[in-house]
């Protein structure tokens, strides 16, 4: 053509034509090299399987004898190797493949489709884009609970860069309390759930003791289930035996009933503090009275401070003047959350008296008083504990207070 | 804690200066803040101290804050520093205390350890009142205790040892002692114009100046004795 431009006789009188692609339409080109590259993904990924499996089968042989040490040594070097070699990333980028297969084939079909008929393209189209949607929706679900269990290495990796731009923000500005709070909170609410379904569904007295000796040790009852307050009831009711009022533990049971009478406390007073007219506080009331009589005595029981107190909570006024403390001197772990039961029925107390009355309980103003007294002081989360049963007593407003622990508290007059 | 601390400080003061009636419906829980408040002293931060001083002091009845505190005499008196055993002993209910001998005698000792100033003399004249009037089988006070009297620190308007220090026995306390300068000075502390002086005690009284205080050599006593009874007659008819 250019021979042409420069000299129009070099060919004579016929101007030359330009040879026409004989080859598939361009649209078919690109079609076929996205479908290719679906099926070498597709290819690859089941290749890539079979090897993995291949891997872990050669992971999961013991092939290897000599005594068990050497056994868990070779077992051990298997897991480093594992963790050393990206095993773990290596298998989950398998269904990343299939998925980026799958979705090579839908752009794929849309282009051939488009080009044939809309309207057949369109559904194609349709299915293809809900489904990105769909796979975009779960990927972000994953990476913004840790709980959803729509996981996704997509989601994994968002959270991961999520929570880096999170600590180089605190770096930054300095973390508020209330975060850490926040993921306190979270985490007791969990155990709190896994407490009450242990509680309920075994049998097993080894099983439940720890359990219940967990619980005395917690000191945030974050968003907790009422009726935990009956199976410490009935745990307590469990292993101790009343007549005559006098209480009676069960053979081998003391240890079983310290720790259900302080988890009954603790859980009570707290599910005082939130909802005092909670109908499972009243059928407990009830029901604890039926088996506690006002004159219980519990003199001489390792749990006869704690028995006291809920006794205090359950019974008339008069009992409670009766209330003493001298000689109570628990340890720190069951301390610590049984001062914050006291709190909680301090802020109860102060709420259900009357206006230019409002008092916190005399027994529970006793009892901080006591333990501000013991001598080594006690550790200062208690004497904080304690320090805040009288200023609420003062009518301090004091926000948050048997919900955080000491250190996210603070005090508004 | 520091955060409560401050803020309960900032409640009690606020109390005793603008709200009389609600100090008296708190007076329990000001007093529970007693033991907190010497620990803190003991570990060199008096401020709580000092409020709760502030705020008993503003305490306008001639009883105890709250009759519970009796509980913590013991880790008061053998735990606390001289200077905080000193300045909360007046708001310790003698009257309810066991073994007062060996709280008596650690008290005694700390007065032998802080120097004299104006808050402490009161105190420790208010105190020494008190366990006279209290306790009847008395421990042996040391005399220099004793001569805490012969200072004459301006008691305040209410003060619980000076009302009960007029019981007989305490004046018999004091006369036992032997020593006029001490009783002079008693006379004058507890003659004051804020309280009265009980029947029993006041015919104790009567017969001791009359037995004690005649004769020629005690003229210089009687004057100092009538300035006060004219100061009072003077302030009681107008």
């Amino acid at each position: 053509m250019l021979i042409h431009k420069i000299d129009n006789t070099t060919f004579g009188n016929e101007p030359p034509t330009l040879p026409q692609w004989t080859g598939p339409p361009h649209t078919i080109v690109h079609v076929q090299a996205i479908l290719f590259a679906s099926l070498a993904a597709s290819l690859l990924s089941a290749f890539l399987a079979i090897l993995g499996k291949q891997w872990l089968n050669q992971y999961a042989s013991t092939n290897m004898r000599g005594s068990t040490i050497e056994r868990s040594q070779n077992r051990q070097r298997k897991l480093d190797g594992i963790v050393t070699w990206y095993f773990d990333y290596m298998l989950e980028s398998l269904p990343l493949m299939l998925q980026a297969a799958l979705l090579l084939l839908g752009c794929a079909l849309s282009h051939y489709l488009w080009e044939i008929s809309i309207t057949v393209a369109s559904v194609i189209l349709g299915v293809t884009s809900f489904s990105v949607i769909f796979y975009i929706s779960i990927v972000a679900a994953g990476a913004a609970s840790e709980n959803c269990p729509y996981q996704t290495p997509g989601s994994r990796i968002l959270h991961y860069l999520a929570s880096l731009a999170h600590t180089a923000r605190n770096r930054l500005h300095g973390a508020p309390p209330i975060i850490g709070w926040g993921l306190a909170r979270e985490t007791t609410a969990l155990d709190l759930r896994c407490v009450l379904w242990i509680l309920q569904a075994s049998l097993d007295k080894t099983v439940r003791l720890s359990t219940l000796k967990y619980l005395a040790t917690m000191t945030i009852f974050a968003d907790f289930d009422p009726t935990l307050v009956i199976h410490c009831f009935n745990a307590l009711v469990d292993c101790v035996n009343v007549t005559d009022y006098t209480v009676v533990l069960l053979q081998d049971a003391e240890d079983f009933a310290v720790a259900s009478a302080l988890c009954f406390f603790n859980t009570a007073s707290r599910l005082l503090a939130t909802d005092p007219t909670s109908s499972v506080l009243v059928g407990v009331r009830r029901d604890y009275l039926n088996v506690f009589p006002a004159r219980t005595d519990f003199y001489g029981h390792r749990f006869y401070h704690t028995m006291n107190a809920i006794h205090c909570l359950f019974v008339r006024r008069r009992e409670r003047l009766f209330m003493e403390w001298s000689g109570y001197q628990p340890s720190t772990h069951e301390h610590i959350p049984f001062v914050r039961g006291m709190v909680d029925i301090a802020r109860a107390g102060y709420r259900k008296s009357q206006h230019r009355k409002q008092k916190v309980p005399r027994w529970v103003l006793r009892f901080a008083f006591h333990c501000l007294s013991l001598d080594p002081q006690p550790p200062t989360p208690i004497v904080a504990d304690c320090l805040s049963i009288i200023a609420i007593d003062l009518g301090c407003d004091m926000k948050g207070i048997g919900v955080m622990p000491p250190e996210y508290r603070c005090v508004c007059i | 804690m520091k955060q409560v601390s401050g803020q309960v400080t900032g409640v009690v003061r606020t109390m005793a200066v603008e709200d009389y009636h609600l100090l008296r419906s708190k007076r329990k829980a000001i007093a529970a803040l007693l033991p907190f408040t010497v620990w803190e002293e003991r570990g060199g931060q008096p401020e709580m101290l000092n409020t709760f001083l502030y705020a008993a002091r503003a305490w306008k009845e001639q009883k105890y804050l709250w009759g519970r505190t009796e509980q913590f005499a013991s880790p008061l008196f053998f735990k606390a520093s001289d200077h905080a055993i000193l300045l909360a002993s007046p708001y310790i209910p003698w009257k309810l205390l066991r073994h007062r001998g060996d709280l008596v005698r650690q008290w005694a000792k700390a007065t032998s350890t802080v120097p004299y100033t104006e808050e402490i003399g009161q105190s420790v004249v208010d105190t020494l009142l008190q366990i006279i009037s209290e306790v009847h089988q008395l421990p042996p006070i040391p005399f220099e205790v004793w001569s805490w009297l012969t200072r004459l620190p301006p008691l305040p308007p209410v003060c619980l040892g000076r009302c009960n220090g007029t019981y007989p026995h305490a004046i018999k306390a004091v006369r036992e002692l032997g020593d006029i300068g001490l009783l002079k000075s008693y006379l004058l502390l507890v003659w004051a114009e804020w309280d009265f002086i009980f029947s029993r005690g006041f015919d104790e009284m009567c017969d001791l100046i009359r037995e004690d205080f005649s004769g020629i050599w005690m003229g210089y006593h009687r004057k100092d004795l009538i300035r006060r009874l004219d100061y009072m007659s003077g302030w009681i008819w107008g």
